[in-house]
């Protein structure tokens, strides 16, 4: 038992319920967050500004849309920190306390049940994903939970069957180009309309191509947007999942 | 203040304090690598929890999500019907009728500018643009909403915005944490943490090393 640190743990918590009685109580309107000026300006004027009903993805993806393109470059290092750590499948080390295994997956005691109906499962969740990412102006959803709900049913079928089968199918130098173009979606598209005299990720500007009117730029804007960060966030997800559920050993064997 | 209000009106918090405490415990107390990320990760839930349940406001919408009826007036059931009645006769009926007044401007809107608007708005004729179109027709001929919402009636979107993001980021970075550990795994055969520092004051002796592969190469020689 390691009394020290439970000591420490017991007295912060303490202190931290003794400074409850100063806490706003739950679901204020006049707590400091939900009075203050900024969250009041967005609820009365996102639908004016921008036509989305959504506030959540007209606020990600148009008000601050620096801090989620760099959530988005964060996501896609992350992945590639992963694929630098726990290496290609290829491994350098010589002497290791643990050798490398020599199959991954590749024994077939899978539930044949459990195949055939994650094979039928596999495209509805598709589906839901792009529905998911496609209504994010009306509905709870957008870029980061459609890419992820993309990313589960990939995980699921890996699950299911041989992981090594599996990303023989959509390969790891795949995941990274599709992480790449993600990103490349979402600045470029923010680029753009610096060629249209704007700022950068200032969609008004890109009414141009959408002849229709500043605001439904506005709006098709963050939904070209939200779909760079589906496929940044899904392709990633996917290769975490694959590094770190086989150490590393997931290459598919025709590429090892 | 009594146990009471604090216990109920502060539930969020006292919910926070104790996962954060769990969490805090862990990454201190465990010995096994595994079970500190996972009390990392517990302690980020609770800031996630946190901040969530800031959002919320007593009288507010669970998400932050405009309704219908707020932005599209005139497809109320009622006053759709009356303007289809209405539409071919005088204009006295529009007056009294305030939505549906803005309705027929929405309609006359439309129909004025369909011709073009079909050849300079609707290069693509997808059922979605329709809509889009209609929208900005029906913004233009309405006054912004902005002065007509109470900022009371819907839960704040900005705490929600970012744990959105803090969410997906987390599970990456939690990633590379987890993948840092199958890499000291790899190396020392463990991931207790006395073990690793025994194997890593013993490492000469095990001939384990923690130097790059080329110096190891060149002691060797």
């Amino acid at each position: 038992m390691k009394v020290f640190q439970t000591i420490i743990a017991v007295v912060l918590g303490a202190l931290l319920i003794y400074a409850e009685a100063d806490f706003p109580a739950w679901a204020s309107s006049k707590s400091p967050a939900n009075a203050g000026e900024l969250s009041q300006y967005y609820i009365k004027n996102i639908y004016d500004e921008t036509l989305v009903p959504n506030m959540v993805t007209a606020v990600l993806a148009d008000y601050r849309g620096y801090d989620t393109l760099f959530e988005t470059v964060v996501v896609f290092t992350a992945g590639l920190a992963i694929f630098a750590i726990l290496g290609t499948g290829v491994m350098r080390e010589k002497k290791t306390a643990v050798p490398a295994p020599k199959r991954i997956y590749s024994e077939p005691p899978f539930d044949l049940i459990v195949r055939i109906s994650t094979r039928m499962l596999v495209p509805v969740i598709q589906l839901f994903a792009l529905y998911v990412l496609a209504h994010g102006h009306h509905s709870p959803g957008g870029g980061f939970q459609g890419g992820v709900i993309l990313a589960a049913s990939f995980i699921m079928l890996e699950l299911s069957s041989d992981l090594r089968a599996e990303a023989a199918k959509l390969t790891h130098r795949m995941s990274i180009w599709l992480g790449i173009i993600g990103i490349v979606i979402y600045a470029g598209w923010g680029t753009l309309s610096l060629f249209f005299g704007g700022h950068f990720l200032d969609y008004d500007m890109l009414q141009a191509l959408f002849p229709l009117d500043p605001l439904m730029a506005r709006s098709h804007s963050m939904l070209i947007v939200e779909v760079g960060v589906a496929f940044t966030v899904s392709s990633i997800m996917l290769l975490i999942f694959r590094q770190l559920v086989s150490g590393g050993y997931s290459i598919p064997d025709k590429q090892a | 203040m009594d146990l009471q209000t604090l216990l109920v009106s502060k539930l969020n918090y006292w919910i926070f304090v104790i996962l954060m405490i769990v969490g805090i415990w862990a990454i201190m107390s465990k010995n096994n690598l595994i079970k500190k990320i996972m009390g990392l990760a517990i302690f980020q839930a609770a800031v996630i929890l946190f901040y969530v349940s800031l959002a919320s406001k007593e009288h507010g919408t669970d998400i932050p999500i405009y309704p219908h009826d707020l932005i599209h007036p005139e497809h109320h059931g009622e006053v759709d019907h009356h303007v289809e009645e209405d539409s071919a006769k005088a204009h006295g009926a529009y007056e009294k009728h305030e939505t549906a007044h803005h309705e027929e401007e929405h309609v006359k809107h439309s129909d004025d500018h369909d011709a073009h608007a079909e050849k300079d708005a609707h290069h693509d004729t997808h059922g979605d643009h329709q809509e889009a179109a209609h929208g900005v027709a029906h913004h233009d001929a309405h006054a912004p909403i902005a002065d007509s919402i109470n900022a009371d009636d819907f839960n704040n979107p900005l705490p929600h915005v970012l744990m959105l993001t803090a969410i997906v980021v987390g599970v990456a970075t939690l990633g590379v944490g987890l993948s840092l550990i199958q890499r000291v795994y790899r190396i020392y055969g463990s991931i207790e943490e006395n073990e690793i520092l025994e194997a890593i004051q013993n490492a000469s002796d095990d001939g384990l090393t923690l130097q790059p592969e080329e110096e190891a190469a060149a002691q060797q020689e």
